[in-house]
């Protein structure tokens, strides 16, 4: 994982991974992924993991302790290129996450910001990442 | 039922054969018709159930309201018969939604608010569209239209 002490900014050519713990944001007859995955929260934003720097096994370790927290199942994740969201004029924050109230410590951790706040649009953006992300499913599954 | 009828003829008999196969037809309709809302139904009660509560996705998305519930399940009656068989999900802002999906940037969905809004996206090819409607019980042909263009 990268180190805490000297995050570097997220590159556009940088993989980025979308932990999905709803079965409802994986597509079953594609096994794509829909877009509802890549939406934010109201008045937030999306939280991704990068690859960088993290083995596969650290990348799914991020993912099952998030699971772990919040009481969720991990189905998979969605990778994409940080040029996905850049393309839509979003912006990708490093945000590492360290003794985070409701989430575990994660130097990997990154914010995508920038979203319009009408919901159609955010529903555009969304959807254009989405046709672009890889699902990948854990393999203990 | 086979889809070939003799109506060729001019006779009683030939006019209650042909009546007979359109009441026939007609009732196989209806039946198609009552399955597809009960899937449909069966499906939408499936997703309100593992999306009613806060953080159902494990991003804190709002939880699904029972007026965004009867919204969408108003919606999907007023879908004509006959029409494509979407899938039904929900979004982090507690609206359900539908998509209809044939290939990768052929696909439209959309949400159901819990204040009657359509809010859809849309890919057709090299275009894109998005925008909110109103949905006063009848879905707008706006929306129709794009469903008509993602299986053109």
């Amino acid at each position: 994982m990268i180190d805490a002490r000297h995050v570097p900014d997220v590159e556009e050519d940088e993989l980025l991974a979308r932990f999905i713990f709803s079965s409802r944001h994986i597509r079953g007859s594609t096994d794509g992924i829909k877009l509802e995955a890549f939406m934010p929260p109201p008045h937030a934003e999306l939280s991704v993991t990068r690859h960088r720097d993290a083995t596969e096994d650290e990348v799914w370790a991020a993912g099952r302790a998030i699971a772990h927290l919040r009481q969720r199942t991990l189905h998979g994740r969605g990778d994409v290129i940080a040029n996905a969201f850049i393309k839509q004029d979003l912006s990708i924050q490093a945000a590492p996450l360290r003794d985070h109230a409701s989430l575990p410590d994660n130097p990997n951790h990154a914010n995508v910001t920038g979203w319009p706040d009408d919901k159609a649009r955010q529903r555009l953006l969304a959807i254009e990442i989405a046709v672009q992300s890889r699902l990948v499913r854990p393999s203990d599954q | 039922m086979t889809s070939a009828t003799l109506t060729s003829g001019v006779s009683d008999a030939a006019q209650f054969i042909a009546d007979t196969t359109q009441r026939n037809r007609e009732h196989m309709d209806k039946s198609l018709a009552v399955g597809f809302e009960r899937i449909l139904r069966g499906e939408l009660t499936e997703v309100w159930e593992e999306c009613k509560y806060a953080n159902w996705d494990g991003y804190d998305a709002l939880p699904v309201s029972e007026d965004a519930f009867r919204n969408m399940q108003s919606f999907l009656e007023a879908l004509p018969l006959g029409f494509p068989r979407p899938t039904i999900g929900a979004d982090p802002h507690g609206h359900l939604s539908v998509e209809w999906y044939r290939s990768l940037r052929r696909v439209l969905s959309v949400a159901v608010s819990d204040d009657e809004l359509l809010h859809y996206a849309a890919l057709l090819g090299s275009n894109k569209t998005c925008g909110t409607e109103t949905f006063y019980d009848e879905v707008p042909e706006s929306i129709l239209s794009l469903v008509r263009r993602v299986y053109s």
